[in-house]
């Protein structure tokens, strides 16, 4: 069978690629756009180091076939930054020492985002159960559990201080 | 937390050393642009698949591989036939010796399959899913032999034995049949039967923990790629592309300037990148397809076919003092290593009792082979399997005589000047200085709820130094380059330019550190044995010393006046006599003259760290044991670690957090499961349960920090002690909060409730 | 004289179970060839599985000097993670 056209937005651009019916969205996304940010620890969604953000929703992308994302909206890592400003929460996994080998982090940081997109004020005990489903071996979750909550400290004042000035 | 105020008095003070700024490869990781294994991508690659045997133990009688190269689009398939067959041939490999046939079989079986997940044969084709379907059309022909899963299956009389020519080592006579048990090693002093039986209180039992999983997220990754001129490059995620450049010109016959081994990021290794399993195969790959060649591995690959630390069965019995002085100690264990002899027999050995002074004992450690994937290095590899039983044991004296089991442990612990079982007096150990730090901790006395236990364990891990090459290179502006070999697995970096940027008084930003490839820079034994920060690191700081000197002498070339009459300070050269007395040139004013003086600033050091100290840490757990379901939760958890000097203080807590929750898995969820046919029941991470974030409490750290004498900065290993103490800290925790003692780990649920309702 | 303590498996292997040589070495190269007469096949194996402690201290620089008194014990090298 040939491969398939899709059409999607991807970080905001709209962008087309080539796929076989067979081919994961992960594949897809660091095969053919090389966009190899999002990373494979498993292939069978346990892991979280794929995690990206599907039409709002977070999600494992080796779980969902590339043709599925055809005319939808896809957020990676590759675009948490605004241009070279750091998200709150990039930059609190650097100032915590939240990553140590760094390969499970841009999961980490698309769900962490995706968490604090929805609920601005987590818990310690919601942090701990929205990133359950990503696995980090090198760091206990420790440093990143506090990353997480400082980021989103920081970006409710940042909220808060726009409210105020205008 | 930082050390406790009394210790902080014999540390010098840092302007660089003991901060915490951002690590310098931090952007990239955060924003998705580190490349890591499978990342790299190189012209006209191809892409690789391995064929991987189903049977446990069987003799391969034929490999058809004829419809597997007819597929379209197949360019190259490769068995044990295309590798070279070496004879039994051990090589040095830094702080250990491999044997060169085992290691190349193990890449891709020869004769013989010893594990489900052994490769048999592997294909390189124009895309993965090509490859994937040519593998499979590939047609073994097995002689399926009975196979060994258990250390009892292993040692029975009459079992199959997985290599005719292996003779049990370290046996007064040489036995005259080959068997499963590949090494026996025994350790001790004194008159340990006699002490046990003349003691006032004697504990004993049989304990077992299984193998584990080092459990990197990054499965193995490499790209190969040969040339016709016989050169090749490797660009591959390990803790040591040397380690690579050895093992694959070994196993290949190639000359080691013919293979350039490029380090990309490492997703995770704890041990288990310090083995290869894919290179050399993708080296042969590329060799017959011409083409570069990526081999990856999937997640159950890298469960059933990549190192797991070996299961341990051991049997202990210990005497004491009615005043909880320990008089003897008997223990007798067996490791259970996999397809290949093992590592961790001697180090087992050698750690269980080395943070305490005990007069007499007896330690024998037994290397049993089995029909499972052959074991590699797991942190601190020995030691958390033998140490266990040994802490669960001073627990139980200490409840039986009613002592407190820090008191217990400090009676006991091994102190500076204090002569090891190995005949070796300590040098500067900070054990008794945790003991002391844990006691003060406010975790150690805050009351627990019901169904609650607190326990306590100790640990250590000898660390190692070793060789290591660093450069460090000016610009033309004065900025630092500092090139090392040791690939970065968790923030030296860092660590590296920090120790840079104190060494010549100037700030972190203006240092920048390289991971270079093999052809680039001199040898570097692997990322491995907690030695990266201390010898890398003493390569590093002396390469520095050398730049100061350097600029000393260019600075008093120009000012006309003699080196000695010229200092150092603040990243600078100040002259201190003749016309420009009271001035100074920076660094960027005499590298930016370097072409009118010396030619180019550099510095160049290889050397062989000596003066490395062992480690030593104490943790306090608290566990609340569910009583319907006998389910373990981990309430709160402390670890206390002897540090010697913290460069960077995130990465050391991260160290110690990180190997804590490795620990706590192997305690209370991880564990290889087979079925009655050899194959692995659970290759993958839903059922493989490493800890998550929502199993695990915020993990305490206290950094105790008594430096190394033997480091500039004083610096000791860090990475591998913490996974050390868990094992016997939960188990101790969960016999406390249950009244009494499970003695096998994983202490899964069933395992629990069982206990408990056997106790009822 | 250097006073030589092989532990396990070295004593048995190569020197009779002995627990103490005296070996005369300025090095520890010196020394391996003098205990690999003392048990010929020593030598080989030593570059693979021995480590060295020489007063105390782990030595794995064999060209180091060794003091005439020099206590050196002898035992299986280990591999780190």
């Amino acid at each position: 069978m040939g491969k398939m056209m899709i059409s999607a937005t991807i970080n905001g651009d709209a962008q087309q690629f080539l796929c076989d019916p067979a081919a994961t969205l992960l594949d897809a996304l660091r095969d053919e756009l090389g966009l190899t940010g999002s990373k494979e620890g498993c292939g069978s969604g346990d892991c979280g180091a794929c995690t990206v953000v599907l039409d709002g929703q977070m999600v494992c992308s080796c779980l969902v076939l590339a043709a599925e994302a055809e005319g939808r909206k896809i957020a990676t890592i590759e675009g948490v930054a605004e241009g070279s400003e750091l998200h709150p929460v990039q930059r609190k996994f650097l100032e915590k020492g939240a990553l140590q080998c760094g390969f499970c982090t841009p999961g980490f940081i698309v769900a962490s985002k995706a968490l604090l997109d929805h609920n601005p004020d987590p818990s310690e005990h919601e942090v701990r159960y929205w990133l359950a489903g990503n696995l980090c071996r090198c760091t206990g979750y420790d440093k990143i559990v506090r990353a997480v909550l400082d980021a989103a400290a920081e970006l409710r004042q940042e909220t808060t201080t726009q409210r105020v000035s205008a | 937390m930082n050390a406790p105020q009394d210790k902080a008095s014999f540390k010098p003070a840092y302007d660089v050393v003991g901060t915490r700024p951002v690590r310098p490869d931090g952007v990239e990781k955060v924003t998705g642009k580190a490349i890591y294994g499978t990342d790299h991508v190189a012209a006209g690659m191809l892409h690789g698949a391995i064929l991987r045997s189903p049977h446990p133990h069987a003799r391969i009688r034929s490999i058809d591989t004829r419809k597997a190269e007819a597929l379209p689009g197949v360019k190259a398939v490769v068995t044990g036939a295309d590798f070279p067959s070496l004879a039994s041939l051990e090589v040095s490999l830094g702080e250990g010796s491999g044997n060169i046939a085992a290691i190349s079989r193990n890449c891709m079986a020869h004769e013989k399959v010893l594990y489900d997940g052994h490769a048999v044969a592997a294909v390189a084709a124009t895309s993965a899913v090509i490859a994937e379907e040519a593998a499979a059309l590939i047609e073994v022909e097995y002689e399926v032999l009975p196979h060994v899963l258990t250390i009892d299956e292993a040692l029975a009389p009459g079992a199959p034995v997985l290599h005719e020519d292996m003779f049990t080592k370290g046996l007064p006579e040489k036995p005259a049949e080959p068997s499963n048990a590949a090494l026996c090693f025994t350790v001790g002093r004194g008159e340990p039967d006699a002490a046990i039986a003349a003691a006032h209180t004697v504990v004993s039992g049989r304990y077992s923990a299984l193998a584990v999983h080092q459990g990197y997220i990054e499965p193995h990754a490499c790209v190969a790629s040969y040339n016709a001129d016989g050169q090749v490059q490797v660009w591959a995620s390990s803790q040591g592309a040397f380690m690579i450049r050895t093992l694959c010109a070994s196993i290949l016959g190639i000359s080691q300037a013919d293979i350039r081994v490029t380090p990309l990021e490492i997703g995770g290794g704890f041990g288990g990148k310090t083995k290869v399993y894919l290179e050399p195969v993708a080296i042969v790959l590329s060799r017959k397809s011409g083409r570069p060649v990526r081999l990856a591995m999937s997640r159950a690959d890298v469960f059933r076919a990549s190192g797991p630390a070996p299961g341990v069965v051991a049997d202990i019995t210990v005497g004491a003092d009615a005043d909880g002085t320990i008089t003897g100690v008997v223990m007798e264990f067996k490791m259970l290593s996999g397809a290949n002899p093992g590592n961790d027999t001697h180090s087992g050995a050698m750690s269980a009792l080395a943070h305490y002074n005990v007069a007499n004992c007896r330690v024998t450690g037994w290397d049993v082979l089995c029909n499972t994937a052959a074991t590699a290095a797991y942190r601190a590899p020995g030691a958390p399997q033998t140490i266990f039983p040994v802490e669960c044991c001073i627990d139980e004296i200490a409840q039986k005589l009613g002592l407190d089991p820090i008191d217990i442990r400090l009676k006991n612990a091994a102190r500076p000047g204090d002569v090891g079982i190995m005949g070796m007096p300590a040098g500067e150990i900070g054990y008794a200085e945790c003991l002391e730090a844990a006691k003060a901790h406010p975790h150690y006395s805050a009351p627990l709820g019901p169904n609650q236990g607190r326990g306590i364990a100790g640990g250590t891990w000898g660390n190692y130094g070793g060789p290591s090459t660093a450069t460090v290179n000016l610009g033309e502006d004065g900025s630092v380059l500092v090139t090392t070999g040791s690939p970065d697995i968790g923030g030296s970096r860092a660590a590296m330019a920090m120790m840079a940027a104190e060494t010549l008084e100037i700030a972190y930003e203006q240092v920048r550190v390289t991971i270079a490839d093999t052809s680039s820079i001199g040898f570097s034994m692997l990322t491995g044995g907690s030695r990266t920060t201390f010898a890398t690191g003493k390569a590093v700081i002396l390469a520095c010393e050398e730049i100061i000197a350097t600029l000393r002498a260019r600075a008093a070339v120009m000012w006309s006046i003699d080196v000695s009459q010229t200092e150092w300070r603040g990243g600078a050269v100040h002259c201190l006599s003749g016309d420009k007395a009271g001035t100074s040139l920076t660094m960027g004013q005499i590298a930016a003259k370097a072409g009118f003086s010396g030619g180019p600033i550099a510095a160049e050091v290889a050397l062989n760290a000596q003066g490395f100290l062992p480690g030593f840490g104490v943790h306090i757990c608290d566990t609340e044991v569910d009583p319907e379901t006998g389910h373990v939760s981990v309430t709160r958890y402390t670890v206390v670690q002897d540090v010697g000097t913290a460069i960077h203080p995130d990465y050391v807590e991260g160290q110690m957090q990180g190997g804590a929750a490795q620990g706590i898995g192997w305690a209370l969820n991880e564990g290889y499961v087979y079925d009655k046919a050899g194959r692995m029941d659970n290759p993958g991470f839903l059922d493989y349960r490493m800890p998550v974030c929502s199993d695990l409490p915020m993990i305490d750290t206290v950094m105790v920090e008594k430096p190394n004498p033997a480091h500039p900065f004083g610096v000791k290993g860090v990475g591998e002690v913490p996974i050390v103490p868990p094992l016997g800290a939960v188990a101790n925790a969960v016999s406390r909060a249950i009244g009494l003692r499970v003695h096998d780990l994983p202490l899964t649920p069933d395992r629990v409730y069982a206990a408990m309702q056997g106790k009822s | 004289m250097a006073q030589v303590h092989p532990l396990a498996p070295f004593a048995g292997q190569f020197f009779g179970g002995a627990q103490v040589l005296d070996v005369a070495a300025s090095n520890l190269f010196a020394l391996v060839d003098a205990l690999d007469k003392l048990g010929p096949g020593f030598g080989e194996d030593a570059v693979l599985r021995a480590a060295f402690a020489v007063n105390g201290m782990m030595q794995t620089d064999w060209s180091a000097p060794l003091a005439p008194d020099a206590q050196v014990m002898v035992f299986p090298r280990v591999a780190g993670g």
